[in-house]
């Protein structure tokens, strides 16, 4: 039996410009923040593309975090539109789907290290709270999902 | 409907025209053209359901200076639009003749092999997701069970890839499901839910609710269904509707910046 | 311009799905499965949807090659067959007729297929004859 307590794993996309220089701050700054997350330095937060985040939910991911300048602010101008939209779109669409609340986009400039700190702290608090990523465990389990063929015919396609 | 092609063949409006006949009992698409003028005799409408404007735009590739016409439905309509705003292909080198599709009772006759609705076995109906109704009738669901059900669907897939090579509106040439960094080649099964999920994000603000994907389903995914969620929240956040405008979907493209609400960590 | 749709049967495997070809000035661009078929009703598998691939594929096969010293090279059908022929000899009158399989394709006919098996049986000698159709 596993008896450790559950600790989430969170994929942070930190955009190069901002939220990295944040988390370098609170680095230097020597703020305590949960070891939970797994920064993925990125040059724009718009690079990040509904690929990589399904693609990290799929490898186990409890949480996907992304931090990316304030409006108004992007080193590229325009690129934080684009995630705004992406990730509006991908909190609907996973909501939906059954991964509520495990999406998560925050603007936090190179000088916000205390927000940065507050915000992973809290984002790991409400993962930690939801509970493990579900998607392995169900596929895991296929026979818990169905038993054989189903009214169609169709057969699972268990690996 | 003859009289009307015929014309259009005669007086050069159009080189060749996109409709069906019956071949040994089955409707086909066919190309009829000038030179074989007599053939529009055997032009019929069709239950059946085939990409026309997929072939049109296949051949708008090779030669874009034919001038197509097409026997099209409302969801081939629709596509058209949507092919003409990615500039896929030109909207002067098309001319559509609508056929009835939707029931009403205006027409004697509607021409959709989706207006049965699609038998449902007890199995199912307690697994996986209904393919009709509105998408958002699964919210009473918790959302555990949710993703049960559509993990459920998706592991009966056979990575056929029937549901894109079918799609009126998937022009890419190089496809993100294909690539070798973005999946896994020559894999099956694909990676569940991943591969769908990308492909439903692709459809966002471009999939015209035509069904043709969920009717080439070997395994019965309610990818209409998937699709039409998707197509609903680039609506309701966007304000777009596909197929309606001439203009690309804002989800799509940059533009300009958008207020959207977001989750805050506090609920 | 010349746009034709040809109707067909996969020739991938012994199920026999319905095909569409669309064929675009002679140049066969894409498949899809016959909507009203009885075999597939409107779906295929990923082999039946890329059969348009495999006549325009670059891998393809064009003429006759040997093997020699590790590399393929290009020779006539006469010389082809000789070596197939002499060779299959060695090896059936060194280890037997059993020891020679003959697998046939879905690619060829139907005439072509009892003609292989014609020549597994009272040529060769052995019944070890399959076929990738088989189901």
């Amino acid at each position: 039996m596993d008896t450790k307590p559950f600790e989430p794993k969170i994929v942070a996309f930190m955009c190069n410009w901002c939220t990295y220089g944040a988390a370098d701050l609170a680095g230097v700054s020597r703020l305590p923040y949960p070891q939970n997350i797994r920064p993925i330095r990125v040059m724009c937060s718009a690079t990040i593309s509904p690929h990589h985040i399904l693609r990290a939910f799929q490898s186990g991911a409890d949480g996907v975090f992304i931090g990316g300048c304030h409006i108004g602010d992007c080193h590229y101008i325009k690129g934080n539109y684009m995630t705004i939209k992406r990730v509006a779109f991908m909190e609907d669409l996973l909501n939906w789907f059954g991964l509520e609340g495990r999406l998560h986009l925050e603007w936090i400039s190179s000088a916000e290290a205390q927000k940065f700190v507050d915000v992973i702290r809290r984002f790991t608090e409400k993962i930690r709270a939801l509970g493990p990523n579900p998607i392995p465990a169900l596929l895991k389990t296929p026979k818990a999902i169905w038993n054989g063929a189903d009214d169609e015919g169709h057969c699972a396609n268990v690996a | 409907m003859k009289d009307i092609v015929r014309t259009w063949l005669e007086s050069g409006r159009i080189d060749l025209f996109l409709g069906y006949r019956l071949v040994d009992g089955h409707p086909i698409p066919h190309c009829f053209s000038k030179e074989r003028l007599e053939e529009v005799e055997q032009l019929t409408e069709s239950l059946a359901r085939y990409p026309l404007e997929k072939i049109a735009h296949q051949m708008l590739q090779k030669d874009p200076a034919v001038r197509i016409g097409l026997m099209a439905r409302d969801c081939t309509q629709r596509s058209v639009r949507v092919l003409a705003a990615w500039n896929q292909i030109d909207m002067d080198r098309i001319r559509v003749l609508t056929m009835s599709c939707c029931p009403s009772d205006a027409k004697d006759k509607a021409f959709c092999s989706y207006l049965q609705e699609p038998e449902t076995g007890p199995v199912r109906k307690s697994n996986g997701m209904p393919s009709t109704g509105d998408p958002d009738d699964c919210r009473v669901l918790p959302a555990e069970e949710r993703l049960r059900r559509w993990l459920y669907e998706f592991q009966k897939c056979i990575k056929c890839y029937g549901c894109r090579d079918i799609c009126p509106v998937c022009f890419c040439k190089d496809c993100g499901l294909e690539h070798e960094d973005l999946m896994d080649k020559g894999v099956v099964p694909p990676e569940v839910p991943l591969f769908h999920l990308i492909r439903a994000v692709h459809m966002a603000g471009r999939c015209v609710d035509c069904g043709l994907c969920e009717e080439a389903c070997p395994v019965g995914i309610p990818l209409r269904l998937l699709y039409r969620k998707v197509n609903g929240i680039v609506t309701d956040r966007f304000g777009y509707r596909v197929g309606q405008t001439k203009d690309q979907s804002p989800f799509n493209v940059l533009g300009e910046f958008s207020p959207l609400e977001l989750s805050s960590l506090d609920d | 311009m010349d746009c034709r749709l040809v109707p067909s049967v996969c020739s991938y495997c012994g199920t026999g799905c319905g095909v569409l070809f669309s064929v675009i000035d002679g140049t066969l661009v894409g498949t899809y499965p016959i909507k009203t078929h009885p075999v597939n009703e409107g779906s295929l598998c990923i082999k039946g949807w890329n059969l348009h691939e495999h006549i325009t594929s670059p891998k393809r096969l064009r003429n006759p090659m040997i093997r020699r010293n590790g590399q393929l090279q290009p020779v006539s059908w006469d010389e082809a067959i000789q070596e197939a022929a002499s060779r299959l000899r060695t090896v059936v009158e060194e280890h037997g007729p059993d020891s020679v399989g003959v697998l046939t394709s879905a690619k060829i006919t139907n005439e072509e297929n009892y003609l292989a098996q014609k020549l597994a049986r009272t040529v060769i000698g052995t019944n070890n004859v399959d076929h990738c159709a088989r189901l």
